[in-house]
């Protein structure tokens, strides 16, 4: 029974855990098990919380038993991204060298609720360095070393979401929370091939979460399958009186059928000018799939510098946010050699040239929103191409070293999208497809992912070496 | 800015980095620096290209704080 519970979906443990086919202790020792056997071979954790998720575990266990079942993500095991504080003694190091011994007396809102929804915190999950924060340009940037996707030793799993995107596609965990300032909830989840929600800026309290960029930081799940990733959200979304950023706007998954739905997407023009070929090659087949389902028109946003926006942003929001780790000469203990001066040029950027930005920024969401009106989703792939061999910059190594304007747009815009696998490459690389809905959106876009899926078995199919035998 | 400006400014800039912190950096990592800085200026320039109104106000607005409850 313990090994047939690797690689079901939270919906599917859920189900059993409320029947009591399975116990919450059970579930924990099987993800347990393969977090400290498994994770080493992927970087993928920093620290597995036995002690707490056996506790947490036995506490579901006495609730169901009584008859006191709180929903599908009762006793189910998750890990969080190591930027997320915990309290316990539980060591939060941000990824980076200098706070490898950092303890927080309190957890963040999102482990809060995931407590309160009776989930169990199985690990902290590795990252890179905090988050990117300090200007990485390859794998080898954070003191666990370079994350690893579970489809092959030799390729890069992030990033930044290193830990989280390899732990739920190597079956260590069921799911777990990513964060998301430019890209690494959805990158990671492509790489891995999972399936990640980058939610709506401000749908996620990040009370307790390392500050990147104060304007474009998200939390977001990182799950087996779009569907998981909608009952997750429902948990951990909400306004929040310790992040004044949250939304007042609530959240429920809309989790009804789909099967008989007509979609409206929209493609932008020249998406796949820039990305490799089995990734081209994958989109276009998950469009010839989804045509099946939807009506798909050619759309353009205005003519904007949204990747220079959201650059100015990040690089003065993060000059502030990192200003002592900066001035105290802790980037030297950093582990990539470019992050440990990457953050001093930031110093230079201009009051005038940020405030012009945040300017910029309602003139993209402005536009993004009427060009996005008509549509459920936009599509595109989640990357540019497969996953990088872990020795290689990334950004060399990219083969097309083209814009991403539906990354930069969408975090500038604070936009919701969710990535799916879409196929592999010859090598057996996942690639992934993204649906990008308008603000709050977020309904429309699992919607759009979940009858994807529901026409797809790319996510049903996992790393053969880590599926368990029998 | 033509590219002869660009350059001025990147140095001015760059210069400025030097001062704060050049007394741990070592020559290498300056490059890295000053590569770095002119990602910056590069990326100021394009949005500086965009044309703005007066009353083009930045999108995060300041909201006189509350307590809630």
């Amino acid at each position: 029974m313990s090994d047939s519970l690797v690689f079901k979906s939270i919906r599917q443990l859920g189900s059993l855990v409320q029947a009591r086919e399975v116990s919450p202790t059970e579930l924990a020792e099987v993800f347990l098990d393969r977090l400290e056997r498994l994770g080493p071979d992927y970087n993928a954790v920093v620290t597995v919380t036995r002690e707490r998720a056996l506790r947490e575990a036995r506490r579901a266990e006495q609730e169901i038993s009584s008859g006191r079942y709180r929903g599908p993500l009762h006793g189910i095991p998750y890990g969080v991204k190591d930027l997320l504080a915990t309290s316990g003694g539980i060591p939060t190091t941000w990824g980076a060298a200098p706070f490898r011994n950092q303890v927080f007396d309190y957890d963040a809102t999102v482990v809060e609720r995931l407590g309160a929804a009776g989930a169990v915190l199985a690990a902290k999950l590795a990252m890179v360095e905090l988050a990117g924060g300090a200007g990485y340009w390859q794998p080898n940037a954070s003191f666990t070393g370079p994350g690893i996707t579970p489809w092959d030793k030799n390729r890069w799993s992030g990033g930044s979401s290193t830990g989280s995107g390899a732990a739920t596609g190597a079956g260590l965990v069921p799911f777990a929370i990513g964060s998301e300032t430019g890209g690494s909830i959805m990158s990671p989840s492509s790489n891995c091939g999972v399936a990640g929600l980058r939610p709506t800026y401000g749908r996620v309290s990040r009370y307790g979460a390392m500050a990147l960029s104060w304007t474009l930081d998200k939390l977001g799940p990182m799950c087996l399958t779009a569907d998981d990733c909608g009952l997750v959200l429902e948990a951990i979304s909400g306004r929040d009186p310790k992040d004044p950023t949250t939304t007042r706007r609530s959240f429920t998954y809309d989790d009804s059928d789909v099967s008989s739905r007509r979609f409206r997407f929209g493609v932008m023009e020249n998406v796949t000018d820039h990305v490799d070929e089995p990734t081209r090659t994958n989109f276009e087949k998950a469009l010839d799939v989804l045509g099946t389902v939807a009506d798909i028109e050619e759309m353009r946003f205005s003519d904007l510098p949204h990747e220079e926006i959201l650059q100015v942003i990040l690089f003065a929001e993060a000059a502030s946010a990192f200003e002592e780790i900066v001035d105290s000469g802790k980037l030297a203990e950093l582990t990539a050699p470019e992050d440990r001066f990457g953050a001093y040029p930031r110093v230079t950027v201009l009051a005038k040239d940020y405030i012009n930005a945040l300017r910029l920024r309602r003139l993209v969401a402005e536009n993004a929103e009427q060009v996005m009106s008509p549509f459920d989703a936009l599509l595109a792939p989640t990357r540019s191409g497969v996953a990088t061999p872990v020795n290689q910059g990334f950004r060399s190594a990219t083969l097309h070293a083209g814009k991403d304007t539906m990354m930069s747009l969408g975090n500038v815009a604070g936009l919701p999208a969710v990535s799916v696998p879409s196929g592999f490459s010859e090598e057996g690389l996942p690639t992934g497809i993204k649906f990008m809905a308008r603000a709050y959106q977020e309904n429309a876009a699992l919607a759009a992912a979940r009858a994807y899926q529901s026409l797809t078995d790319w996510h049903e199919r996992h790393p053969p070496d880590l599926v368990p035998a029998g | 800015m033509n590219d002869e400006a660009t350059k001025r400014e990147v140095e001015e800039r760059f210069n400025t980095v030097k001062r704060l912190y050049g007394d741990r950096l070592d020559e290498k990592q300056l490059e890295g620096v000053r590569t770095g800085v002119e990602t910056i200026v590069r990326a100021s320039q394009a949005v500086s290209a965009v044309r703005l109104e007066n009353g083009d106000e930045p999108f995060s607005v300041f909201v006189p704080y509350w307590e809630e409850g």
